[in-house]
């Protein structure tokens, strides 16, 4: 018996040893000499990555995304590997998807426990990039960069470099995929148009209103063309924003009002801000906008846009494949961009919003910067790596579109990647699917009635007033976005809303915010 | 009608019993091995799978105290390379305005779960066994299974098309009635009593098939003698039956006590999601977390909190207990 | 199963009675349980008439009992997988049935220890099983444990995590057996049996209807799981139904936060209908399982006539 108690005994404190304080096979030093890895070359140290990579054997990149996988997978990664090959790049490319419900906590697992990945998709949206840098997650850029992306930099603005940037280090390689001075977004349906009567785009916002009336009147069907609106995530409705005197501006976090000059003021106190109620609140009395605005999901949105039953909306339409199902005679020109004040300029807020970036535990960093140096080298690179292979995943429209070969059952081509994780405007290769009017919206980088935002280059960091930014959120959410929506009236309800958010701690936001821009303005 | 004797009342006798027994024997833990080598060596396996994924992960709950760092991947980087902040990863939670209400919130909303829950599926259980035809009540027993697997998602629809300002079908009655319909969404009070609704609704069939399991143990001896001393179907049902799986009933609640500051993140978010006018009565401590860290956190804050809830549903679990153990001792914990 | 009426019967007339007249009691009982079933049916017939309707109706009109158009889209393309699926239910069966009757094994085990008054420290023993209820370290321990024990991307990380032991099913069965008499034990141990055949000739037969609820429980647990899949299986081949079914519906929470981007949403939103469907798929094991388990709700054998 003593012995049985005593093996018992021994075998739990070597479970408990073995579990708990293991030695540490999982490095975290970022270029230490490397453990072996399957079939991946051991650079010494960075400079001789470049010898290595016009040696034979390549260095393994694995790139970690977000969504699934697409059907081929295998064939892509086949034929991006094999044209990377030929040219040189050094590099064998694997990708790992995590489906969406996973992600968080799935990155945040292989970051914590030092596994072994190269890449990996960030959405500043989402978790900003500071978060992950000053935790330690990821590995410096600046040097790599600099060594084996030029062309990284050569098809990326400042703007966007410098949204990749914390603390002057260099964190991400960004995906300046569209043209971000887009707001406020406008898009009405010509076929629509036309099937009611109207004769011309209307040019002010009243025109709006009154055509939008008579669609509404007059509309045939079941259902309603409501104004499709996510009224839980609304904190303002801007359509005639940019007719208003005090554009331009941009509002950061739904509440940090920056206009040219660099004034910052809480979004919500500002005229502005009353105005764009007042016009959803008119829009909502004629019952333009549904009395359910509030608890609509973002799936019944997204239905909602993809049944087509919509005279006008905030924002565009990605692809009208979906809308085909009840409108099967609709083309992409029948969209169109609405700019109410056409002599005025539109803003770029920011620079680069999806990056992607190497963490600490990578063996090496500059796997990733030569697979993102390489798409970006020329098109056809661009075009293997986005949309797969010619002839089987899309077909070439020039000049600068494709037509993409959707599978009958799963509606996607066999292999494709989404142009939002890394893409560029430069190179990107519109569908022609999409309406005409999303295309040159997004894609095409504007060069005249555009100014680069005062606040474009610079990125807050709520940390130090995280549980301020929470709350003040929240509180958003619950007082703000009726009024937002139109469903309760400016006038009765502001002063109530304003003094919630003052209650949530809106002025050490405002403080904050103000204090980190001055900041980053002296040392730019 | 003669007191029915209750099964296993003699456990409180045993109680004292092996008390005194324990403060006499001191090296007792070896003693007992000795006498009772099977029964621990049975229970060895579930003990070891314990101890390995639950006690050993223990000592990483000192990352809620530090600054999380995704470098050090150890438990030894951890202990001596961490840096120590204190409490501050709890500081973002209790320095909000809303800490108390969220916390209310869950506690409030929880505690309504048990009491519905629990009526519900006790009831359904004592009907059902009423029954007599088997295929009625095997069906039944089938059928009351279904809600658990529908996702809250799906329930968020299914509430939407009742709920729902336009098209809600409860809305289109009222019009009916000739009364105004009521826009259900901006309304913060009325959704606690359609959570608890839902909530049972879903859980119920599952807790009752627990509890006719333990009507099946009954011995039908008890029955009988009941009936001879001229017990009606009612007493039989409120004297036999339910005192008999009373025990099942508190162990039950004992268990849901230890997760009550736990919310149902599931179900709070695919039914009110981002819709701020109702977190007046339904954010929970989760759903505020989850929006918390969203954009600016990290696991170390996620830790500190749900370090916060074990800690209080611990401490309300080993209070119940002790209550429990001093009126109820067959239905105590341990 | 035992029914009350049926005793007072058999016990007042000594015999078995055919049913007796229309009983109000019993009307009432039965209608008051049928309409909770009708409330806890509807809804899956609403969500499997969903699944069958065609994608643009839905999108125009919403959920309906009736849908105006049919469509098998959600069908075919959860089955488009082909040999994947098969192999997928192939995983997700035999992990249920190996991971269920071993998790059944343990916790009856540890339920009998608990249960044995003879064991002085039981009650310490219950604390130890019931902390890890509580208590949790999070998910970077339980990564790194599961690594270290070597389950990574084999068959045991699909059965030995999390699923295999739960301290809930095991207090059920535990109380359960609290409630078995004591003077069983007794009168077996003065015939001479050991704690051996105590437990296997009388606790575990007698445990009956408690053993199948937890066997329902710990079946339906390994087979809706997609988290061990998620965060330790990597290999295609090992992926579980459940998994390969969340991957056709994960986009949801993408569509969350895309909004938050600015441009065009240049993807599809799963079909409602697929949504339906995946429920409706996983819920068909579970309306096999349970009438299979249903009759060992029986009486558990009772043992003679014990006299108090």
């Amino acid at each position: 018996m003593k012995k049985v108690l005593s093996l018992f005994l021994t075998a739990t404190v070597l479970l408990s040893m073995l579990a708990a304080c293991g030695a540490d096979n999982t490095t975290s030093a970022p270029t230490a000499s490397p453990k072996g890895i399957k079939k991946s070359e051991k650079p010494e140290d960075v400079s001789e990555a470049e010898q290595t990579s016009k040696a034979k054997k390549p260095v393994d990149c694995l790139y970690v995304i977000p969504g699934d996988a697409p059907k081929d997978l295998k064939g892509g990664l086949k034929a991006i590997n094999g044209k990377m090959k030929e040219d040189g790049v050094g590099v064998s490319l694997k990708m790992k998807f995590i489906p969406w419900d996973a992600w968080d906590q799935k990155l945040n697992l292989m970051l914590s426990t030092g596994e072994k990945f190269d890449m990996f998709q960030v959405m500043n949206d989402r978790t900003s990039l500071s978060n992950y840098a000053l935790r330690n997650a990821l590995a410096d850029l600046t040097k790599p960069v600099d060594q084996y992306g030029p062309n990284i930099t050569k098809v990326n603005p400042e703007l966007a470099m410098k949204s990749a940037m914390v603390n002057g280090k260099l964190y991400a390689i960004p995906a300046f995929w569209n043209e971000t001075a887009i707001s406020p977004e406008l898009t009405l349906r010509l076929d629509i148009m036309k099937k009611y009567g109207i004769t011309k785009v209307p040019e002010t916002f009243e025109e709006l209103t009154a055509d939008f009336e008579k669609v509404f009147k007059n509309w045939e069907g079941d259902g309603k063309p409501y104004f499709p609106l996510l009224g839980s995530e609304t904190s303002s409705v801007d359509i005639a924003c940019k007719t208003f005197e005090e554009w331009p501006y941009v509002v950061y976090d739904k509440v940090f009002y920056v206009d040219q000059d660099g004034n910052v003021k809480n979004y919500f106190e500002t005229d502005a801000f009353r105005k764009n109620c007042e016009n959803t609140h008119l829009w909502y009395e004629k019952g333009l906008i549904s009395p359910d605005v509030l608890t609509t999901t973002s799936d019944q949105h997204s239905n909602r846009l993809n049944s087509g039953d919509w005279f006008f909306i905030s924002g565009t339409i990605g692809d009208i494949s979906p809308l085909k199902g009840n409108y099967p005679d609709i083309t992409t020109d029948d969209f169109v961009s609405v700019d109410l004040a056409p002599e005025k300029p539109y803003v770029r807020p920011y620079g680069a919003r999806n990056m992607n970036a190497v963490p600490l535990s990578s063996e090496h960093p500059e796997a990733a910067v030569l697979l993102a140096n390489w798409i970006y080298a020329d098109q056809d690179n661009y075009d293997l790596f986005l949309y797969g292979r010619e002839g089987i995943d899309y077909e070439k429209k020039e000049p600068g579109q494709r037509s993409p070969i959707n599978d009958p059952v799963t509606m996607q081509p066999p292999y494709s990647f989404p142009d939002w994780m890394i893409g560029n405007v430069n190179m990107v290769r519109t569908s022609v699917t999409a309406p005409k009017a999303t295309n040159d919206s997004l894609y095409v980088l504007k060069t005249d009635h555009v100014v680069d935002g005062y606040a474009s280059a610079f990125t807050f960091n709520a940390e130090k007033v995280q549980t301020q930014f929470t709350d003040v959120q929240t509180q958003i959410q619950a007082s703000i976005a009726p009024i937002a929506c139109g469903v309760k009236d400016y006038d009765s309800n502001i002063d109530e809303a304003l003094s919630t958010l003052k209650a949530a701690g809106v002025e050490d936001l405002i403080t904050e915010f103000k204090k980190q821009m001055k900041e980053f303005k002296a040392s730019e | 009608m003669k007191k029915v004797k209750r099964i296993g009342s003699t456990a409180s006798k045993d109680a004292v019993v092996s008390k005194t027994m324990q403060k006499r024997t001191k090296g007792g833990l070896i003693k007992d091995i000795r006498h009772n080598k099977f029964s621990y060596l049975i229970a060895l396996p579930s003990m070891l799978y314990i101890f390995i994924f639950s006690y050993c992960a223990y000592p990483y709950l000192v990352i809620a105290f530090q600054r999380y760092n995704y470098q050090n991947h150890t438990l030894f980087d951890i202990l001596t390379k961490g840096q120590w902040v204190g409490l501050e990863n709890f500081r973002f939670f209790f320095r909000s305005m809303t800490a108390f209400r969220v916390t209310y919130n869950t506690l409030f909303l929880n505690i309504l779960f048990i009491i519905f829950g629990t009526i519900v599926s006790v009831v359904l259980a004592l009907l059902l066994n009423e029954l007599r035809s088997r295929w009625f009540v095997k069906t039944t027993q089938s059928v009351m299974l279904l809600p658990n697997y529908i996702s809250w998602i799906v329930v968020s629809y299914l509430i939407l098309s009742l709920f729902s300002n336009e098209y809600g079908i409860v809305n289109k009655m009222m019009k009916d009635m000739g009364k105004t319909p009521i826009n259900w969404y901006i309304e913060p009070d009325v959704w606690p009593p359609i959570l608890v609704i839902a909530h049972t609704l879903k859980g119920a069939g599952m807790n009752a098939v627990i509890y006719l399991a333990a009507i099946a143990s009954i011995d039908t001896s008890m029955n009988e003698a009941a009936i001879i001393d001229g017990a009606n179907r009612f007493q039989l049902v409120t004297r036999v039956t339910l005192p008999l799986i009373t025990p099942t009933i508190v162990i039950m609640t004992l268990l849901a006590i230890g997760k009550i500051m736990f919310g149902d993140f599931g179900m709070i978010y695919a039914i009110v999601g981002d819709n701020g006018t109702l977190y007046k009565t339904t954010d929970i401590i989760d759903t505020y977390v989850f929006r918390a860290l969203r954009r600016v956190g990290d696991p170390s804050q996620a830790m500190a909190i749900s370090l916060f809830q074990s800690v209080i549903g611990f401490l309300m679990v080993f209070g119940s207990n002790w209550l429990t153990r001093k009126i109820y001792p067959d239905g105590a914990l341990y | 199963m035992f029914s009350a009426m049926d005793t007072v019967q058999s016990v007042r007339t000594g015999k078995r009675k055919k049913r007796r007249n229309f009983n109000i009691a019993n009307f009432i009982i039965s209608l008051f349980v049928l309409l909770y079933s009708l409330a806890c049916i509807l809804p899956m017939i609403l969500t499997l008439m969903v699944s069958i309707t065609d994608e643009n109706t839905i999108m125009r009109n919403g959920y309906s009992f009736f849908p105006k158009k049919f469509s098998l889209y959600a069908y075919r393309l959860m089955f488009q997988g082909g040999s994947s699926v098969i192999r997928g239910y192939l995983v997700s069966i035999a992990v249920t049935v190996i991971g269920t009757i071993g998790a059944v094994l343990l916790t009856a085990f540890a339920a009998y220890t608990l249960a044995n008054k003879n064991v002085k420290y039981r009650n310490a023993l219950s604390l130890y099983y019931f902390i890890p209820m509580v208590f949790s370290a999070g998910m970077v321990p339980w990564y790194l444990i599961c690594k270290r024990l070597g389950l990574q991307d084999n068959i045991l990380s699909l059965i030995v995590p999390n699923l295999l032991f739960s301290p809930f099913n095991l207090f059920l069965v535990r109380n359960y057996m609290s409630g078995i008499p004591d003077s069983l034990r007794e009168s077996a141990t003065i015939d001479g049996a050991n704690d051996f055949t105590i437990a296997f000739r009388i606790y575990f037969p007698l445990s009956l209807p408690v053993l199948a609820t937890v066997t329902l429980f710990y079946g339906l647990g390994y087979w809706n799981d997609w988290w061990n899949a998620i965060m330790l299986v990597d290999r295609q081949e090992l992926y579980p139904i459940q998994y390969l079914l969340l991957q056709l519906k994960s986009q949801i929470s993408m569509l969350r936060d895309l909004q938050y981007m600015a441009g065009a949403v240049n993807v599809t939103p799963p079909a409602e209908s697929l949504k339906m469907a995946t429920a409706v798929i996983t819920i068909g094991p579970i309306i096999l399982l349970y009438p299979f388990l249903q009759k060992y709700y029986i009486k558990g054998l009772v043992v003679g006539s014990v006299k108090e």
